[in-house]
C-alpha cells in the first residue's frame, strides 16, 4: 500500500494540493474522497479538475444532480453519493455503466464511503480529516502501482 | 400477429419483427452510449426491411434484463409507451430468457448467462427446451462464474455474450469441461416469446412493465466479488 | 396547440398539457400526487428506477386530468438538457414514443429554460428584457433575458447551489429534509440577526455565487459552541443563515438588473418558494422601483409545465428537435 500524508492550512493549499494531483492522472483513474461535510472535498475536487484542463466554471457541486460531466484533457465524471442511501440504491443506479463509461476518463467520487465494498482497490483514497476551522489532514491511499508516478511526485 | 422485439441489455440495440414463430426481420445495432439517440431508427430500418410500418405492429416484446441498467431503461421505457400510444399489447421477456431461446436446439439444458458488471460475477438461469420455447427450471442465480457449476444439474451448454470466458474460468477453476455459444440476445428471440405470450392473452399492464431487477442478490454478488480481492 | 410536456431530469416524474405556451390544463408530479394510493406498489428511491416505474402514470394521469388523449397532442416538449444521465433518458424515450407514434414534433428544453418560463406561465405579461435570477437545489444563476429564448449568462455558483447549501445545512442542524421548507419556517421564529454570518462574493466585482464558505462558517460555529458548551437556539442560526443566503441573492441580482437598466426582475426555481426571500425583493425592488416576479408555488419546483411552455417558445422559433433527441447532462443554457 502506498500512502501519502499532507497537511493544509488553507482552502488554497488544498485547491494546489488538487491541482497537482490532476497533472498527474491517467485514464481509467478512480479517485475517492471521504470526509465529513465542509472539510474540502469538492475544493479539491475543483483543484483535480483545474489540474486536468477543465474550465473551472463547469465545475460545481453535483449533490442534487449525483453525476457532472466534464470535459478536460480528459473526461472527469465527478459523482456526489451524499444522497444516496444504500449500495444496492447506488449499484442500481447504474454505477457499474458509469464505471465502464469513466474507463476512457477520470472519476472522482465525493461520499465515497457509502459504498465500500464496490469500487476496485487500485482507485486512489483520499481521506480528509479536520484539524481546525482552516487545517486538514489529508491521506492519500492506494494498493498496486497504477498511482505511482502521482505519489512519487507528491513526495518530491 | 406481427410482434415486434426489442432488447438494449447489452450496449446494442436489439430489434426483431417476427409473424408467429416467422422471423421477418432481426438486427443487432451497436449502442455503446448512443441507443437512445439511435433506437427510434434502428426500429424503423428494422421494419422497413420486412416492409413493414409502426403500424403494422400488432404487439410489443421488451427485454427486461437484467444487463446495463442505463440501456434497459430505455428499451423498457420505449417499448411500453410505444405500446401505449399506439394502443398495442406489451409482453415483457426476461433476456435470460430470450438467450436460452436463441440456443434451445443445442442442448437439453441451457444455463443463460449475463455479465453483472465488472468482474466475474454473473447474472444466470437453467432453462429446458418445451413446446417449441423455453421454460426455467432454477431459481434466478447471482454470484461468481465458477458457482455457477452449482447450478448444473447435468450437461449443460453456456449461451450468453462472454459465455467463452466464463466456459474458460469454470474449466480452471473446477476442471468441468462446459460448452459455450456466444450470443447477444436478438429482437426476434424476445419477439418470438413475447408473440406466444400474447397469443395466449397474457399481456402486461403497460404503465407498470419495468426492468427484471435481481435486486438483493445484486448488490450481495458485487460485495463478494470485492471480498474475494481483499482476502 | 396542445404541447404534452415531460421532465425527469432529476428527483420529480412529472408530465403536463399546456395549450399555447400558457393555459395549463394538468401539470402532474409524481411525489405530489398519491401515485401510490392510486395505482399501488412501493416507490423506489432512486431516481432513474423510479421514472422508468412511474412515466407512463404520469403521462396517462395528465391526459386524464385534462380530458385528453394522445391523439390531441399536438407536439411534445422534453427536458433533454441538464440533469442526471439516466433520468433524463427516461423521460426522452418516451417522448420519442410518443412523438415517433403519433408522428407529431418532439423538442428537447434545457432543465434551466423550463425554470425561466415557469416565471413566463405564471405571469404572461412579465416583461422583456428582465434579469432573471434561477435558483434550485441544484442552480443558482443570474442570467440578462433580453428576448424569448435568449440568455447572456451574467453569474453563476462556484461551489454549491443555493438550495443545496438549505439542505446541507438542515440536515446537519438535524432538521427534516427537504431543508428549504424547513429552515424557512424555522427562520420565522428566529432573530435573523442573532449570527452575523459572512456573505461570500457580495464584495467581489463578480456576479458569480460561492455558498460553500457560508456553510462551513455555520458548520464551525455550531461546533464551536457544542465544544465551549454553549446553548444551540436553531430558530436564531436558521434565521441567521437563512438572511445571510438571501442578502447574497438579492444584492447580486439587483446590481446585475442596475448594469443592464432593466425595469423588471424574475426570481424563479424552487428556492424561490422562499419566503424571506420573497418578503426581501418584493421590498427592495419597490424601493428601486422595479417589478418582482415570482411563479405560483406549484411550479416553482421542477415540473413539466414548464417545460411544455419553454418547449412551445422553441417551437415557435422553428427549433424542432427530431427523433434522434439524445440527452446532455451538463451543457450550458443556449440563447
Amino acid at each position: 500500500m502506498d500512502r501519502y500524508e499532507f497537511f493544509s492550512n488553507s482552502p488554497a493549499s488544498t485547491s494546489a494540493l488538487g491541482k497537482r494531483t490532476g497533472e498527474r492522472l491517467a485514464p481509467g483513474s478512480i479517485v475517492a474522497l471521504t470526509g465529513e461535510l465542509g472539510c474540502g472535498k469538492t475544493l479539491l475536487t475543483r483543484g483535480i479538475c483545474a489540474g486536468l484542463g477543465v474550465p473551472l466554471r463547469q465545475v460545481n457541486s453535483p449533490t442534487f444532480v449525483l453525476v457532472n460531466e466534464y470535459r478536460g484533457r480528459l473526461p472527469v465524471f465527478h459523482m456526489d453519493l451524499y444522497r444516496l442511501g444504500t449500495e444496492s440504491d447506488v449499484v442500481e443506479l447504474g454505477i457499474t455503466d458509469y464505471l465502464s463509461r469513466a474507463e476512457s476518463g477520470v472519476m472522482i467520487i465525493e461520499w465515497a464511503e457509502k459504498i465500500p465494498s464496490l469500487l476496485p482497490d487500485d482507485l486512489l483514497k483520499v481521506e480528509f480529516e479536520i484539524l481546525s476551522p482552516r487545517k486538514r489532514r489529508i491521506v492519500f491511499s492506494t494498493f498496486g502501482g497504477r498511482f505511482a508516478g502521482l505519489f512519487e511526485e507528491l513526495r518530491s | 400477429m406481427i410482434v415486434l422485439g426489442l432488447d438494449t441489455s447489452h450496449y446494442t440495440n436489439a430489434v426483431g419483427v417476427v409473424e408467429g414463430d416467422k422471423v421477418l426481420a432481426d438486427f443487432t445495432y451497436e449502442a455503446k452510449t448512443d441507443s437512445l439517440e439511435q433506437i427510434v431508427a434502428n426500429i424503423e430500418s428494422t421494419l422497413q426491411s420486412a416492409g413493414l410500418t409502426l403500424k403494422d405492429v400488432e404487439g410489443i416484446g421488451v427485454g427486461l434484463g437484467p444487463g446495463s441498467w442505463t440501456g434497459i431503461r430505455v428499451g423498457v421505457t420505449v417499448g411500453k409507451i410505444l405500446a401505449f400510444s399506439a394502443g398495442k399489447p406489451v409482453a415483457g421477456v426476461p433476456t435470460l430468457e430470450a438467450l436460452a431461446y436463441a440456443a434451445r436446439n443445442e442442448s437439453p439444458l441451457i444455463c443463460a448467462v449475463i455479465g453483472a458488471g465488472t468482474g466475474d460475477a454473473v447474472y444466470a438461469a437453467l432453462y429446458r427446451p418445451e413446446n417449441g420455447a423455453v421454460g426455467r427450471i432454477s431459481e434466478y442465480y447471482v454470484g461468481d462464474v465458477k458457482g455457477l457449476t452449482a447450478l448444473l444439474t447435468g450437461p449443460a451448454v453456456l449461451a450468453g455474450n462472454g459465455s467463452q470466458a466464463y466456459a474458460g474460468l469454470i474449466k480452471q477453476e473446477t476442471g468441468m469441461n462446459i460448452k459455450a455459444v456466444e450470443a447477444l440476445p436478438g429482437g426476434a428471440s424476445v419477439a418470438c416469446l413475447a408473440s406466444r405470450r400474447l397469443e395466449r392473452g397474457e399481456k402486461d399492464d403497460v404503465l407498470s412493465l419495468t426492468p427484471l431487477y435481481l435486486k438483493e442478490s445484486t448488490a450481495k454478488a458485487f460485495v463478494n466479488k470485492y471480498k474475494s480481492n481483499h482476502a | 396547440m396542445l404541447v404534452l410536456g415531460i421532465e425527469t431530469s432529476c428527483d420529480e416524474t412529472s408530465a403536463a398539457l399546456v395549450v399555447d405556451g400558457k393555459m395549463i390544463l394538468s401539470s402532474i408530479i409524481a411525489t405530489q400526487l398519491d401515485l401510490l394510493k392510486k395505482y399501488g406498489g412501493v416507490v423506489p428511491e432512486i431516481a432513474a428506477r423510479r421514472h422508468t416505474e412511474l412515466i407512463g402514470y404520469v403521462i396517462k394521469e395528465a391526459l386524464d386530468t385534462a380530458g385528453k388523449t394522445l391523439d390531441d397532442i399536438e407536439a411534445v416538449a422534453v427536458t433533454s438538457k441538464q440533469g442526471l444521465i439516466g433520468c433524463l433518458l427516461v423521460g426522452v424515450a418516451a417522448a420519442k414514443s410518443i412523438s415517433y407514434s403519433k408522428q407529431v414534433p418532439l423538442i428537447g428544453v434545457h432543465h434551466i429554460e423550463g425554470h425561466i418560463f415557469a416565471n413566463r406561465l405564471s405571469h404572461p405579461d412579465l416583461p422583456l428584457p428582465h434579469v432573471c435570477l434561477t435558483v434550485s437545489g441544484g442552480h443558482t444563476m443570474l442570467l440578462y433575458v433580453p428576448e424569448d429564448c435568449r440568455y447572456e449568462l451574467l453569474g453563476t455558483t462556484l461551489d454549491d447551489a443555493a438550495g443545496e447549501a438549505f439542505d446541507k445545512i438542515a440536515k446537519f442542524l438535524g432538521l427534516d429534509f427537504p431543508g428549504g421548507p424547513v429552515v424557512d419556517k424555522l427562520s420565522r421564529q428566529g432573530n435573523r440577526k442573532a449570527y452575523d454570518f459572512p456573505r461570500p462574493m457580495t464584495r467581489a466585482k463578480t456576479l458569480d455565487f460561492s455558498f460553500s464558505g457560508l456553510k462551513t462558517s455555520v458548520i464551525n460555529m455550531f461546533k464551536d459552541r457544542v465544544a465551549r458548551n454553549e446553548a444551540l437556539p436553531l430558530a436564531d442560526i436558521a434565521a441567521s443563515f437563512q438572511e445571510a443566503v438571501v442578502d447574497v441573492l438579492v444584492s447580486k441580482t439587483m446590481r446585475a438588473a442596475g448594469e443592464r437598466g432593466v425595469t423588471a426582475v424574475s426570481v424563479t426555481g424552487g428556492v424561490s418558494a422562499n419566503s424571506r426571500l420573497r418578503h426581501v425583493f418584493a421590498e427592495t425592488c419597490k424601493q428601486k422601483k422595479i417589478d418582482v416576479f415570482f411563479p405560483d408555488l406549484s411550479l416553482c419546483t421542477d415540473n413539466a409545465a414548464m417545460i411544455a411552455a419553454a418547449g412551445y417558445a422553441r417551437m415557435k422559433l422553428g427549433e424542432v428537435s427530431g427523433l434522434s433527441l439524445n440527452v446532455f447532462p451538463n451543457v450550458p443554457l443556449e440563447g
